[in-house]
């Protein structure tokens, strides 16, 4: 090796060491993927050319791959070309009477069906055809809201990027490790962090090898960046850095999947007021509300119900032990158990429309004497007819929610609110575990099931019993398609939705916190981690007898208490907070705008107001996060498309009217249906 | 109650109202009066194409059928001073004068910088024979904007008329200084050499002091 080479090969290696300092300093994960990446490294050929030294043998000349990227990026430079992610809402599809369809009889307002249509219908009055559009979203020339690299490659092109398009958002996804270690004998990370600072570029860098976990990464980065608006998904541009095109496009549905979750994850202001006026007429009725954890002696059990498909085989269980467990019944397994001769000791609710009282009683034949001798646990946000079926009622504060943080704010200590989340059976669990059931055990939690189409036991029968019309059947019959396939409890596979995987996860996180708890499951339907999979046939030689149900009720019970808030100064605080927040989203939609840059800053500061981590507590950002999405979502898809800047520009003020045109309706709704809860 | 205009319709009917002003100036004259008339059968209280109707009759000598639209425009947004000038400007052409000087007052309450507006309103007070308050205008237009080259011809063409030719031949100096093309300026300027070759020497001095400085 000349001097030459050895000096230039001892300056890549510099590079790797400088880059392994930043890393440690500012990535720490990303510097312990690096130590344990394979020991590929950078070195000079027998030819005298840089070449990669694979660990497991072979080499490839870095030449060719700078030349290989720079016709990457050549391509790249066409609009026309360009990949990108279109995930269009339809602008044109208004109506006339825009309702919520099959569920509007649930809620006390329709704005999140109005406002949308409003703006629909009036791009579809400018843009009644494509004569106006373009056929692919464009932000301006060189403008890219959010782009993503597929791999580091050899780090060359992240800074070429970088400085030729004004790119706010850049997301970086590298499933190779290996490749990411070389990419620090070439690239200065030092200087591209430097680089996308100075371009006022929020560098997303994510190094995940397994693809189905990037969407959490992903989602990390993103709650910790500066307010990268999930609808910036449609139209983000995409630039392949490697070759794999069936990786690049999985992890492309990946991410695609995740944004769209957390954009339809976000809520409906909707469904909020209905907490918040529910909330309001529990606070009056003053139920007890959970204040303590960990009230129970160490050996209490809990069988919780759902009522999933494995629930038939698993009554004889409750049958046979349930004089000796506390029974939590868990939304619609209360018709099952009703229908079995088996009382609970707790009925749980968390969901909010007002039609779950009728469910209740519907459940039980209108059996209220039945209902009397049962204790009720309900979110806050349940209907107060539903807390009054019931011969005890008691109150769980919900997390990450309108009237949740506004009660926080009046003194409801933030420990005891509960996610409960995302179905009623979670909720029970989180209770049993936090006021201190350690052994908990799963009848009718299936987490899915081996046939896809079956959702519920066969027991449920009462819905099958309504007529088509009923809107209450219509209600109970929304499920999503059974369409992810995951582990079975007992080996095998089983079929699970979203919101059951979600579940599952939910489950296992607060199991987590929770060590000294078992949680057994008992369904023939998914695994969920961190619980035990007991098969019906051992659970006799399993049991362990606990703290007496009387002893452990009671002990459960004792977690609840009276607290009372001044609810006249809780809605003047909320109401005062929603007019600081309009006041604010006005200052911001009614500045000057002379661009498309402009309209996108003022989408991305509307949405770091209702959706960044220094906002996730505020009342107001719970309240608005969802609907203010979903209107600037259909501004930026309108713009990205109309052809005209000067139109383009003009269609954002519109929507800005018809998005503060919203909130303040939505303030007038809330004080009105606070008003009725509190009368 | 605020009358909201939808944004989008606004910068429509503007792009359709500049392209009718193109085809005026380009002589389109059918066009964009058929332009105008389109826009006023969808939009009927639209004023910028009432204005721009009555402009386009204006400047086509048609007086009395520009008045109502000019008017009309007037009529339908009074806080937009073009077209209290635009107004004034037709009226000072049919020789009502005290009328004119009236709709630039208004233009200027609403505009005090448009130095345009200002000018016009000094020549309509030139035009009503008050040379003092005319001169005054002139001069405060000057001050606002001392490259627009207007107010200093025609303060030159009213020194001029008052006697006051050395001041009037520096106002036409500097017109012309500020607008090398501007004919009606250099016209004036030779004119009044011609009728006062004396004074050429001294405005040349004062010429070549210029162009000197201006090279600097």
């Amino acid at each position: 090796m000349t001097p030459l080479q050895q000096a230039c090969l001892n300056r890549l290696k510099a590079m790797a060491d400088a880059n392994a300092a930043f890393f440690e300093l500012n990535m720490p994960d990303h510097a312990l993927l690096l130590r344990s990446a394979p020991k590929s490294t950078v070195d000079i050929s027998e030819q005298g050319d840089l070449i990669v030294r694979f660990q497991e043998g072979g080499s490839k000349s870095l030449a060719t791959n700078i030349f290989e990227m720079e016709e990457r990026l050549k391509e790249f430079e066409c609009l026309a070309a360009r990949p990108q992610i279109l995930a269009y809402h339809n602008l044109r599809t208004y109506v006339e009477n825009p309702t919520h369809g099959d569920i509007e009889i649930l809620h006390y307002s329709h704005l999140d069906a109005e406002y949308p249509n409003r703006a629909r219908r009036h791009f579809a009055k400018y843009y009644p055809d494509n004569r106006a559009l373009r056929p692919y979203p464009s932000y301006g020339e060189d403008e890219i809201p959010l782009l993503i690299v597929f791999g580091s490659g050899m780090g060359w092109h992240i800074p070429r990027l970088l400085t030729k398009y004004r790119i706010r958002h850049l997301v970086v996804i590298e499933t190779d490790i290996e490749a990411f270690r070389l990419s620090v004998f070439m690239q200065d990370y030092v200087l591209l962090a430097n680089l996308a600072k100075e371009r006022d570029t929020d560098l997303i860098f994510i190094v995940q090898s397994e693809v189905n976990k990037i969407a959490r990464s992903l989602m990390g980065a993103m709650l910790k960046s500066h307010g990268l608006p999930q609808f910036f998904i449609h139209g983000s541009s995409l630039f392949y850095a490697i070759d794999e095109e069936e990786k690049a496009n999985e992890i492309r549905e990946v991410i695609m999947e995740t944004l769209w979750e957390l954009f339809f994850g976000m809520g409906y202001f909707d469904d909020e007021l209905i907490t918040a006026r529910h909330t309001f007429e529990n606070l009056k009725r003053n139920y007890p509300i959970l204040l303590k954890r960990k009230t129970i002696p160490d050996d209490a059990v809990a069988f919780v119900v759902g009522s999933g498909p494995s629930l038939d085989n698993l009554i004889p269980i409750i049958q046979a032990y349930g004089d000796r467990a506390v029974i939590f019944s868990c939304g619609t397994a209360i018709s099952i158990l009703y229908k079995m001769g088996i009382k609970p000791d707790f009925h749980v609710e968390k969901e909010r429309p007002s039609v779950i009282e009728e469910v209740v009683v519907r459940s039980v034949n209108g059996d209220l004497e039945f209902l009397r001798d049962i204790n009720f646990i309900g979110l806050n946000n349940v209907y107060s007819g539903v807390f009054d079926l019931f011969g005890w009622s008691g109150m769980i504060i919900k997390a990450a929610d309108t009237m949740g943080a506004v009660l926080v704010e009046a003194g409801m200590p933030g420990d005891m609110v509960m996610s409960g989340q995302p179905t009623v059976t979670n909720l029970a669990i989180e209770y049993a575990l936090n006021v201190g059931f350690n052994r908990i055990y799963l009848f009718g939690v299936d987490m899915g099931s081996k046939v896809k189409e079956i959702h519920h036991s066969k027991n449920t029968v009462y819905v099958d019993m309504l007529p088509e019309e009923d809107e209450l059947k219509k209600f109970l019959l929304i499920q999503p398609e059974n369409s992810i396939v995951v582990p079975g409890n007992f080996g095998g596979e089983a079929h699970t939705n979203k919101i059951l995987a979600f579940s599952s996860r939910m489950i296992t996180h607060h199991a987590q916190f929770h060590p000294h708890a078992k949680i057994f499951n008992l369904n023939d339907g998914a695994k969920i981690e961190h619980a035990i999979p007991l098969p019906p046939e051992n659970f006799a030689e399993e049991w362990l007898e606990g703290l007496g149900k009387r002893d452990a009720l009671n002990f459960a019970l004792s977690a609840f208490e009276e607290k009372s808030f001044d609810v006249d100064e809780i809605k003047n605080k909320l109401l005062e907070n929603v007019d600081a927040f309009i006041a604010k989203v006005e200052a911001i939609v009614t500045r000057e705008q002379s661009s498309v840059d402009d309209i996108l800053d003022k989408m991305t500061e509307i949405h770091y107001l209702t959706f960044s981590p220094a906002h996730s507590g505020d009342a107001c950002a719970l309240l608005f996060r969802g609907s203010v999405a979903r209107l600037l979502s259909m501004t930026y898809n309108a713009c990205g498309i109309i052809l005209d800047p000067d139109e383009s520009l003009a269609k954002a003020e519109s929507d800005f009217m018809n998005l503060l045109d919203f909130l303040h309706a939505a303030r007038d709704e809330l004080a009105l249906n606070v008003d009725m809860g509190m009368n | 109650m605020i009358l909201r205009v939808d944004p989008l319709q606004k910068i429509r009917l503007q792009k359709r109202v500049e392209q009718a002003h193109q085809d005026m100036v380009s002589g389109n004259l059918v066009d964009a009066e058929s332009s105008f008339k389109e826009i006023l059968l969808e939009t009927p209280d639209y004023s910028e194409a009432m204005h721009g109707l009555g402009v386009l009759y204006l400047a086509q000598g048609k007086y009395d059928v520009a008045e109502p639209w000019l008017r009309k425009a007037v009529e339908a947004e009074p806080e937009n001073p073009v077209n209290w000038n635009d107004l004034g400007e037709l009226l000072r052409s049919i020789g009502r004068i005290d009328e004119a000087v009236e709709a630039y007052k208004r233009a200027i309450d609403l505009a005090p910088e448009m130095t345009a507006v200002i000018n016009n309103l000094a020549v309509g007070l030139a035009g009503q024979g008050k040379t003092e308050e005319a001169k005054a205008y002139f001069y405060k237009a000057i001050d606002i904007d001392p490259n627009d080259p207007h107010p200093y011809n025609n303060l030159g063409v009213l020194l001029e008329n008052v006697g006051e030719s050395d001041e009037a031949l520096i106002c036409y100096e500097k017109a012309v200084m500020s607008k090398y093309d501007f004919g009606e300026a250099k016209q004036n300027y030779v004119d009044l050499l011609q009728r006062h070759p004396d004074k050429l020497l001294e405005s040349m001095g004062r010429l070549l002091k210029e162009a000197k400085t201006y090279l600097k």
